[in-house]
């Protein structure tokens, strides 16, 4: 692979990093995780 | 435009101190920050005039690569938002060394916390006034010393008037003024250097700067141990710890998740400051490279971004921009020393020294204390910056040295809210150990630069001394309870814990 190809793929996973955040928000909403005082 | 910025600050910090009541206004904003102003001030306070100085030295430095995926933050705030921070939000405190003081329950290591968050943060502080100097000192055709000063009396201002409530108004504000930055410097980066056609302007950069857009950059990939920090690997390895270290643990970060609302705004804060801190990232370290092969030679990596505005950019919107860089340093600033005031207003004088004073003098008191305080270590710390601001590195130095404190507590702080099996001792050792290994490993790394850089050998030992430690015995009563207040109503609930509230 060239360091080119590397550098992208990188790029890619840190520009991922918010979707799994997300992801992961939403499913402890949905489990009720957070201690809600709104 | 930046005098204009300057006052604006200043007069917002002074009609936002009328919101403060009591301490816990001032230190916490009552913990009543919503999603908005937390985001604002986590990316104000965690940017800094670094992020257009030093670290953009980085891109311009060594390329591309090891300016955009050195945010270990990005990594550890996922952490935050959904293991530490909802359990830090749910003790309601005021400052980090209460909360190891709430979670272990003695005062020594609070006491411990307190030196350890004053020392990060000054020299932290020190890093900051300096990038605002490089920053403001050229375009304000002043020196850089002079320029120090002058952001020094501007940060001391609205943050000892304001407190908290300042600093996260001012740091909102701020964020949208460089967030404007980054998003003018961008396409003016990317249509100068003579070409108008950027991917001409690319072909061009691969050209002159072979090695621009990829990993490594102008660095070697390997072909150095990696505790060098002379390649790729090694230099990109130690920004991940040291940057995954301050993104988890902190003053700048653990500050914002106390003054939350409740634990899920600190999630949703951090998730948003995710996205804008890889836009902010990717929009200024991208125009390094088309900055670097059009600037003279003697432009050096600081300076470079700097170049760049007084050089194409009409002065109107230079000022608009140079204001969002000044602005960055100073919210840094000011939540540097809103910590440092309040951990020794709040968890040193206050405890130490007023046991004996009614509870309605003692308020106020604490206030002036930590005012005082604040005022005193921005003085001296502009003093320190008097002494040497020329180094090209001196800027990241100086912020991966503070930074790297913070390491130090992380063990104690996270294992602790995670695991009731952690004990006093261990976490006091831990935190002691490694700090004291920390400055005398960093001693030896001025001495011999084949030293492992300090980071290398904190990291893991803060973790051991505390896994070690906490096998000598069983945690007491008041620790397990300790544990218990950080845990959410569902947690106890799994477990059958009704003893403690809150």
């Amino acid at each position: 692979m060239s360091e080119a190809a590397n550098f992208m793929i990188w790029t890619a996973i840190v520009f991922a990093l918010p979707v799994i955040s997300g992801i992961i928000y939403l499913h402890c909403c949905k489990t009720g995780y957070f201690d809600d005082e709104e | 435009m930046i005098v204009l910025s300057f006052a604006v600050f200043i007069v917002v910090g002074y009609f936002v101190s009328r919101k403060v009541k009591n301490s816990e206004d001032y230190y916490v904003m009552g913990h009543q920050a919503g999603t908005l102003l937390t985001t604002g001030t986590i990316i104000a306070s965690y940017c800094s005039s670094a992020f257009f100085t030093g670290i953009f030295a980085m891109s311009y430095n060594n390329g591309l690569g090891s300016g955009i995926l050195n945010y270990g933050c990005l990594v550890t705030w996922i952490i935050l938002m959904f293991v530490l921070g909802p359990r830090v939000s749910r003790m309601k405190v005021w400052t980090i060394p209460e909360i190891l003081g709430k979670r272990y329950g003695t005062d020594r290591i609070r006491t411990l916390a307190s030196v350890l968050l004053i020392f990060a943060c000054a020299t932290y502080l020190v890093s900051i006034f300096v990038a605002c100097g490089i920053a403001l000192g050229p375009p304000l055709g002043i020196s850089t010393k002079a320029a120090i000063i002058i952001s020094g009396i501007v940060v001391l201002i609205f943050s000892v008037s304001g407190g908290m409530w300042g600093v996260v108004v001012t740091d909102t504000m701020m964020m949208f003024l460089f967030l404007a930055a980054a998003f003018i410097g961008f396409p003016v980066a990317l249509t100068h250097g003579g070409i108008n056609n950027p991917m001409e302007l690319v072909a061009v950069i691969n050209e002159k700067l072979p090695g621009t857009f990829t990993a490594s950059g102008y660095l070697p990939m390997f072909g150095n141990p990696i505790w060098s920090g002379g390649g790729f690997v090694g230099f990109i390895t130690m920004m991940i710890i040291t940057s995954g270290g301050v993104g988890l643990t902190s003053s700048l970060t653990l500050s914002r998740v106390m003054i939350c609302k409740n634990d899920k705004t600190v999630a949703r804060s951090f998730m948003l400051a995710q996205i804008l801190l890889i836009v902010l990232a990717f929009l200024i370290h991208t125009t390094a490279p088309f900055i670097k092969i059009v600037a003279p030679a003697d432009v050096r990596g600081p300076s470079g971004y700097i170049w760049m505005l007084t050089q194409w950019v009409p002065p109107v919107i230079t000022g608009v921009i140079l204001a969002g860089i000044a602005a960055a340093g100073l919210s840094t600033a000011s939540t540097l020393l809103q910590q440092t005031g309040s951990s020794v207003g709040n968890d040193i004088i206050a405890k130490f020294f007023m046991k004996n004073i009614p509870a309605d003098q003692k308020d106020k008191k604490i206030l002036n204390v930590s005012r005082l305080v604040m005022g005193i270590v921005g003085v001296v710390m502009v003093l320190v910056c008097m002494i040497d601001v020329a180094g090209d590195f001196f800027v990241l130095y100086s912020w991966a040295f503070a930074s790297g404190i913070f390491m130090c507590w992380l063990p104690a702080i996270v294992v602790g809210a995670v695991s009731k099996k952690v004990t006093e001792p261990a976490a006091f050792w831990s935190t002691l150990i490694s700090l004291i290994v920390y400055l005398i490993n960093w001693v030896l790394t001025l001495v011999n630069p084949q030293v492992p850089h300090q980071i290398f050998i904190t990291a893991p030992l803060c973790f051991i001394i505390l896994f070690v430690v906490m096998r000598q015995r069983k945690p007491t009563e008041r620790e397990v309870d300790g544990f218990w207040k950080m845990q959410s109503k569902q947690y106890k609930k799994t477990h059958g814990y009704t003893n403690v509230e809150g």
